[in-house]
């Protein structure tokens, strides 16, 4: 046999049948053991949530006790003047429905706090799907991006985003500074439970099941140790990432 | 010192190894004092060589299966066999019977083999259950782990236990002392600048440690490392752990319970 | 990158010379290791964690075939491309194909050791293409025309000074930068080749048969620009990352994540299911997944082998190894360095080209005990010691000290007049003086040999029965 093909057979040899057995065989369940680091039963989990954040270099902005207009509309503002100009904002249009508490924080600090980005309004997207999609040279000029979590993992500190029809990949990834809106309701205690949850969701669409066409998993901001071993953050992902806790409803999705 | 309890003596076979007999034999005396202390008689068959491992570790599979197959010869009806040195017994107890892989029965008389070959430290500590040696040695030493010994055999705490068990000698802390010192045999003699780099290394901690005397499980690594303290010109020493134990147990007034036939005798004597 | 592996020696020698370099192991390796002990302690079943990784490697590595064929399946099924790659020249003119068809010119990568191994850059380069490496580490490693020292770290080699000097020619920066100025510097000259590439290529950590995904873990970030930003996705992965079942990734993931880096997870972990959905306004309309073989067939059928295709490059075995530490990651010569290189390098580029690297291991097993899936890293190497004699690569002299010890080590009467015999001879290269014969010179010049003490252990004894002594 030539080298050329020799791998395509190695694959290809195989009937339906067989290969369907083979892949039952390989499925079968091998129960992984239990490890330390995922909470404990009854461990509160927005703590440990906000403890892996932290120790990973992100922020948390707690609502549980003021409300989200008392922490938010503030912060914003702040970030704002730190920036000696309005805040160039690209929000996830999730957030952006009439019911969403976010969304009315916004609109009440908007004028000399936030630039009107088109991603800040209500409209629709290429497929005529709503939403708001900022294009990549907005998202690359925006100074914060702000988007709801699909799902959390309290063990690891980890934000979890799947796509969305009118949500930008890049939300999370290019503009400086990181937002992510996170309900308790979304936050699971570790690594295993979040593959449960997954399963749980549906698919989205025929071809596709919860496992879909991209998710992506967030722990902290962007680092790097690449020169001379010293921990640097924000190197081509936000260099900051802040988490705000919503410890009771979830905004109407 | 509390009274060590009397274990049953027992009967071993004694697997010298290469070093010990050519380079070290006052190691093989101080393994038969110590054995011997603790009531176990000991055979030396004679007919024995080399376990084989150079060939082995050099990629020479059929000379060290030659080598295997005369030590099975030698030793396959002994109780038990003990040596001196991790190294060697790794050999027979990891590599052995894989390498006849292709011929089960013989793979599984070389198991056999494995299952009762132990290192002195070993067969002290798990199988006799000794847990102190009485007498006294003065002075500091640091302990060196052999890396076919912690990582091959997985002795760790055993040897040291028993070194802090006798009185007057002060156990020191070696930083790093589960790297290894560079030998490797045929790797100090292929790359010697790297062999001889990693040598220093263990070296200056062990200056640094402050111990006089630096101890180990395998003559290799003390021939080597012994060596390079040599070279240096440096006053402090390389000694193997069961020539410390020896020299303790020395100290000690014969036992009634062994004849005086059974006292093991020295060069010295 | 090109195969050097035959200079190996003289290599290992300059590089144990390299007083900058040597420093800058040993502070990076230092690290490497505090960072993976502290986290590998916080898990008190590492141990056991350790055992279903090896297990679950090694069910996805025996069962290949059924498992890429799945793998293939599933992510065509969601709208991806899967390709066969047989060899380094296959895998460059499949990307070739693919940018051609597009009409790409501008191609921006993420780390990836496998584009490594087959010389994509260099292939794309010659074809006109212009290739960006986007990882920190990669970017420096090629702005200097170097390669990469280490699979995790690429620029593990250079001192800050080195890097600042680097990008003060290249990035305008002072040429004292600091580190985070030097960074931020890195991202805005990074981050407009990103805005502007037509095609993205990666690596891939596991390709999750079951689901038909492919997994990426960062930390940087520029994996997910890669594989959001342009156009078009290409990922060149080894058949051996593909794993049945999405389950084992979350031990998979701890044992890798820990082991590399000490991180419980990356910062980023994406997983790719083909292409954009209808929607959404970005990620890539096309995502091509290259399976490369390039030897990996060869060491799947040796079953002395195989467990070399379990490695999850965590890089773990490179920190802990004492020559890694004191040669670096160019010293072996191709693209995988350290105990996992000189287990596999040989196997791919060919024994006889890399016979020295299985013998750059003193066998100490400090690789055996950290990686997080248990590979028996040295006896993968005795095995590649051992098939490096069986095809014959073999100095005429150690052949016939060979052949002698086989025929001594089975006689005792010949072993002891052997032994006899080499008792004069041992004194007499004692007494030789230092650095006269070559190796030995060099052994000597570390290290004195013992003197002997007196008759031998074996003499001794006999002594001892002639005078009814003890047994
Ligand atoms: S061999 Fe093991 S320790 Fe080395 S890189 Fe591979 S997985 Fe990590």
């Amino acid at each position: 046999m030539t080298a050329r093909g020799r791998l395509l057979s190695f694959v290809g040899d195989v009937d339906t049948t067989t290969q369907q057995a083979a892949e039952g065989r390989l499925l079968e369940v091998h129960p992984s053991p239990w490890v330390a680091s995922r909470p404990a039963a009854g461990e509160d989990l927005a703590e440990r949530f906000r403890r892996e954040l932290e120790a990973l270099g992100g922020e948390w902005l707690d609502t549980a006790e003021l409300g989200i207009e008392a922490v938010l509309a503030p912060w914003l503002r702040s970030l704002a003047e730190g920036l000696g100009r309005p805040l160039r904002v690209v929000v996830d249009p999730q957030l952006l429905t009439a019911s969403s508490p976010v969304f009315d924080v916004l609109k009440s600090v908007a004028a000399g706090v936030l630039a009107v980005l088109p991603a800040v309004v209500p409209g629709t997207c290429g497929d005529g799907v709503p939403g708001t999609c900022a294009t990549t040279a907005e998202l690359a000029a925006a100074d914060l991006g702000i988007s709801l979590v699909d799902l959390a993992i309290a063990e690891t500190g980890t934000l979890v985003e799947r796509p969305r029809p009118g949500r930008p990949r890049a939300l999370s990834l290019l503009p400086p500074h990181h937002l992510a809106v996170l309900p308790r309701c979304r936050l699971v205690a570790g690594l295993e439970d979040l593959f449960d949850h997954i399963d749980a969701l549906e698919g989205d669409s025929e071809a596709d099941d919860a496992f879909g066409a991209y998710f992506t998993w967030i722990s902290g901001p962007s680092r790097t140790a690449d020169i001379e071993k010293v921990l640097t953050v924000g190197v081509h992902g936000p260099g900051r990432l802040t988490v705000l806790w919503l410890d009771d409803a979830l905004p109407a999705s | 010192m509390a009274e060590t309890t009397a274990p049953r003596p027992r009967r071993v076979a004694l697997f010298i190894t290469c070093l010990v007999d050519f380079l070290f034999p006052r190691v093989g005396e101080a393994t038969l004092e110590v054995l011997h202390h603790f009531g176990v008689e000991v055979d030396f068959p004679e007919a024995q060589t080399c376990c084989g491992q150079p060939a082995f570790n050099a990629g020479h599979r059929p000379q060290a299966r030659t080598a295997a197959l005369h030590f099975l010869a030698v030793f396959e009806d002994a109780e038990v066999v003990v040596a001196p040195s991790a190294s060697c017994v790794a050999m027979v107890v990891e590599h052995y019977a894989p390498l006849f892989d292709d011929h089960p029965p013989t793979a599984q008389r070389f198991a056999a083999l494995a299952a009762k070959t132990f290192e002195l430290s070993q067969f002290l500590t798990e199988v006799l259950g000794v847990e102190s040696i009485p007498g006294r040695w003065d002075g500091s030493v640091a302990w060196h782990h052999s890396c076919h010994g912690l990582r091959g055999l997985g002795i760790a705490e055993g040897p040291q236990t028993l070194l802090r068990s006798i009185e007057g000698l002060e156990l020191r802390p070696l930083p790093g002392a589960e790297v290894c010192c560079g030998f490797g045999g045929l790797f100090s003699v292929k790359f010697p600048r790297l062999s001889t780099d990693m040598l220093q290394e263990k070296i200056d901690a062990f200056e640094a440690s402050g111990a006089e005397c630096l101890s180990a499980t395998d003559g290799s690594c003390l021939m080597h490392i012994g060596g390079g303290l040599e070279r240096q010109g440096s006053a402090k020493t390389a000694q193997h752990w069961v020539e410390i134990l020896a020299s303790a147990i020395a100290q000690v007034p014969p036992r009634q319970d062994l004849t005086r036939q059974d006292r093991p005798r020295l060069e010295s004597d | 990158m090109d195969i050097n592996t035959r200079d190996f020696p003289a290599r290992a020698r300059q590089a144990l010379g390299d007083g900058a370099l040597r420093r800058a192991l040993a502070t990076s390796n230092k690290s490497f290791r505090h960072s993976r002990d502290q986290a590998v302690a916080e898990i008190p079943e590492w141990q056991a964690l350790r055992t279903y990784g090896q297990q679950a490697k090694k069910r996805a590595v025996d069962a290949l075939p059924t498992a890429l064929n799945a793998f293939r399946d599933r992510f065509t099924a969601r709208g991806g491309q899967v390709h066969f790659a047989e060899d380094a020249a296959d895998a460059c003119a499949r990307v070739r194909a693919i940018l051609e068809r597009h009409g790409a010119r501008r191609i921006v990568k993420s780390k990836s050791m496998v584009t490594e191994e087959v010389r994509l850059n260099q292939d794309l380069e010659n074809h006109g293409y212009e290739v960006i490496e986007s990882d920190l580490g990669e970017y420096i490693v090629q702005l200097a025309e170097e390669a990469p020292s280490h699979i995790l770290a690429p620029a593990i080699h250079k001192s800050r000074q080195d890097i600042a000097e680097l990008l003060h020619r290249h990035l305008g920066t002072a040429p004292d930068a600091d580190i985070p100025t030097m960074t931020r510097a890195a991202r805005v000259a990074l981050r407009q080749r990103f805005l502007d590439a037509d095609v993205g290529i990666s690596g891939g950590n596991f390709a999750v048969a079951e689901t038909g995904t492919l997994v990426i873990v960062e930390n940087e970030g520029n994996a997910r620009l890669t594989t959001t930003l342009p156009k078009v996705h290409i990922a060149l992965v080894g058949i051996e990352k593909v794993l049945p079942r999405r389950r084992d990734l979350a031990p998979l993931l701890r044992l890798l994540c820990r082991s590399a880096t000490g991180q419980q997870l990356g910062s980023y972990i994406s997983f790719i299911g083909g292409p954009r959905r209808s929607g959404e306004s970005d990620g890539p309309e096309e995502v091509h997944v290259i399976l490369l073989d390039g030897g990996r067939l060869d060491l799947w059928h040796d079953p002395k082998g195989r467990e070399a295709l379990h490695c999850i490059r965590c890089g773990a075995c490179l920190n802990v190894c004492p020559v890694y530490e004191r040669i670096g990651g160019h010293a072996y010569g191709w693209v995988y360095p350290g105990p996992i290189g000189s287990v596999i390098t040989p196997r791919f580029v060919g024994l006889g080209e890399a016979k020295d690297l299985a013998h750059a291991s003193s066998l100490c097993g400090r690789c055996d005990e950290v990686c997080p899936v248990k590979i028996p890293l040295h006896k993968l190497l005795l095995e590649n010691r051992a098939q490096s004699v069986e095809q014959g690569h073999v100095d005429a002299g150690a052949g016939l000290v060979v052949g002698g010890f086989a025929r001594l080590v089975g006689s005792p009467k010949l072993w002891r007049w052997a032994l006899a015999l080499a008792r004069p001879l041992y004194r007499l290269l004692r007494r030789t003086p230092v650095t006269r014969w070559g190796a030995l010179g060099a052994w000597q010049a570390g290290r004195t040999l013992p003197s002997l003490e007196g008759p031998s252990f074996r003499q001794r004894w006999r002594r001892r029965h002639a005078r009814g002594g003890g047994r």
